[in-house]
């Protein structure tokens, strides 16, 4: 799965907001999951996730996908948290382990607080095709060339992918052996595919770089827009709110009513 | 036919490319990949530049289209002007304004997300403003014959044809004088190359001169107003098609890939000048008869 099969097109309320609007709500969800440790407030990040995801109409296939990064996390943060978190009343016993109710209290926070942060990543890439990404990068005002670097590497995906089938069937037509053997013989069918890469693309760019500076992408000075996204009043309110959220939860995680009630 | 004179079908008046005592060395290299250019090229010609592999065909492109020196490190030697100005210390953004260049590879060209980004980055970074990029979208799509419903898609799921038509109109959008081609139509099929140079014979008509690299001489002899024949780095003929294939250098071992009919008539031995194309086959033909009595 590359990064331009997570957005399927689709008409859902989510998806008609302006894209850096889809950019600042999910940016701010996964900030709030970093500042706030409680469970609960954890899961009710995660319900606010869940609940945009079904109002973006994100395929189930790729919310899927993005889940199965989360069974992975999921055990090791479970196990590391209630395994080396010492501090607090003793629950039970496994051996020299102890599992405190802190330890297992952070755990599910922790495990909440990742299910937050990985969720929201489809409500950014499944929601919008890469050109409207990189207009909103460009609209919150990052740097007209980092957007042009993001711009070209999501360009290089589909043509690195054809090119490594048109190489593997060449390989594979002189018998090389890519799907069988132990490690070794594995690395080694790799490498017969990396370096005819290496070599395609790196003439592929020459010539890129080429275009590139005659289009003028390193020329400095005044650029204009062409398709400039134009937030309307609600993503404006939207942007807003989800930024003042996050001041005012920083703010809070100052204060000791602040500490107790968010974390 | 003079060596280095204009050929008398040249159309216009206007000089736009003009090279003097041009030499070019690549690094490393103990030979001048190119050596005593002397070529004057008018607003609105079509000119080919054919010869064999290692001729010198790609490099002289490249510093017609200034490319060299502004990005292929080397020794260059001579005047090379367009427009009337040199090419030497001109940024590569600066001179694609007076020349486009497409390369052989129109995927390596391309780096849009979709068709519509691709013709206006160019655009966007000198500035100009979005009604007149979009005016110049569309006019690009327009001569490209491209229709407007592509804008929306990637440029990697169009075909080979589609794809060098998106790079040849993201190099018009920028409106240079000048478009050089460096064998435009090794990818395409017969009715890709067809299409190709009927695009180039409205640019040229258009007032846009055209220079093309190429091998296959099929379809270019139809459309160019001028061949340059390149030869170990060194122009061996200048003139029009007709001219510059009925030369008697024109032996067996031409490295030249000749269109067809031409071909057939060398080979049958008949007199010169060869005929081109079909039409001027059939008036060839009794004359080949006649001869062979």
């Amino acid at each position: 799965m590359t990064l331009s099969s997570f957005y399927v097109p689709r008409d859902a309320p989510y998806r008609r907001l302006s894209p850096p609007t889809k950019v600042i709500l999910p940016l701010a969800l996964m900030t709030a999951a970093f500042l706030v440790s409680q469970p609960v407030t954890n899961l009710g990040l995660v319900l606010i996730v869940a609940a945009l995801l079904r109002s973006a109409a994100v395929p189930g296939s790729v919310v899927r996908g993005f889940a199965q990064v989360l069974l992975t996390l999921i055990p090791v943060i479970t196990v590391s948290w209630t395994v080396f978190y010492r501090s607090g009343a003793p629950v039970f016993n496994l051996g020299p382990i102890v599992v405190t109710e802190a330890g297992l209290i952070r755990a599910v926070a922790t495990d909440l607080r990742f299910t937050a942060i990985v969720l929201s990543v489809p409500l950014i890439l499944g929601t919008m095709p890469q050109q409207d990404l990189v207009a909103a990068l460009r609209w919150l005002r990052l740097p007209y060339l980092l957007c042009f670097i993001i711009a070209l590497a999501l360009r290089m995906i589909p043509t690195l992918e054809r090119d490594v089938a048109i190489i593997r069937d060449a390989q594979r037509s002189r018998g090389v052996e890519l799907d069988k053997g132990g490690l070794v013989v594995r690395l080694r069918g790799l490498a017969s595919i990396v370096l005819p890469l290496m070599t395609v693309s790196i003439g592929r760019l020459e010539v890129l770089a080429r275009v590139i500076e005659s289009r003028g992408v390193t020329r400095r000075g005044p650029r204009s827009f062409y398709r400039r996204p134009t937030p309307g009043p609600v993503d404006l309110a939207i942007m807003f709110c989800s930024v003042g959220a996050l001041v005012v939860v920083s703010i809070a995680k100052t204060t000791p009513l602040g500490r107790i009630v968010i974390g | 036919m003079s060596q280095h004179s204009p050929s008398p079908m040249a159309v216009g008046s206007d000089v736009v490319v003009h090279l003097q005592g041009v030499a070019f060395r690549y690094p490393d290299s103990d030979r001048d990949a190119l050596h005593d250019v002397d070529l004057t090229i008018r607003r609105g010609e079509i000119v080919g530049i054919v010869g064999a592999s290692g001729a010198g065909k790609s490099t002289l492109a490249l510093v017609i289209s200034g490319q060299i020196p502004a990005f292929v490190e080397g020794h260059l030697r001579g005047d090379v002007m367009v427009l009337g100005r040199s090419t030497r210390g001109r940024k590569a953004s600066e001179l694609a304004e007076s020349v486009g260049i497409v390369y052989q590879d129109p995927e390596a060209q391309l780096y849009g997300l979709t068709v519509e980004e691709e013709l206006a980055v160019g655009l966007e970074n000198r500035n100009v403003p979005a009604a007149e990029i979009e005016e110049r979208i569309r006019w690009a799509l327009d001569v490209v014959g491209l229709r407007a419903a592509l804008l929306t898609r990637s440029p990697y799921d169009l075909s080979g044809g589609e794809k060098q038509r998106v790079v040849i109109a993201s190099v018009l959008a920028l409106r240079p004088a000048v478009l050089v081609l460096d064998e435009p139509t090794s990818a395409l099929d017969p009715g890709g190359k067809s299409t190709l140079y009927d695009l180039l014979g409205r640019l040229a008509h258009g007032g846009v001169t055209v220079i093309v690299v190429e091998h296959d001489l099929e379809r270019l002899v139809l459309q160019a107003n001028r061949l340059i024949w390149l030869e170990d780095g060194t122009i061996r003929a200048i003139g029009s098609p007709a001219e510059v294939l009925g030369e008697s250098y024109l032996d067996a071992a031409t490295p030249l890939r000749l269109p067809q009919v031409t071909e057939l008539a060398r080979r049958l031995g008949g007199p010169r000048p060869y005929p081109l194309d079909i039409a001027a086959a059939i008036r060839y033909a009794p004359i080949v008869r006649l001869a062979s009595r």
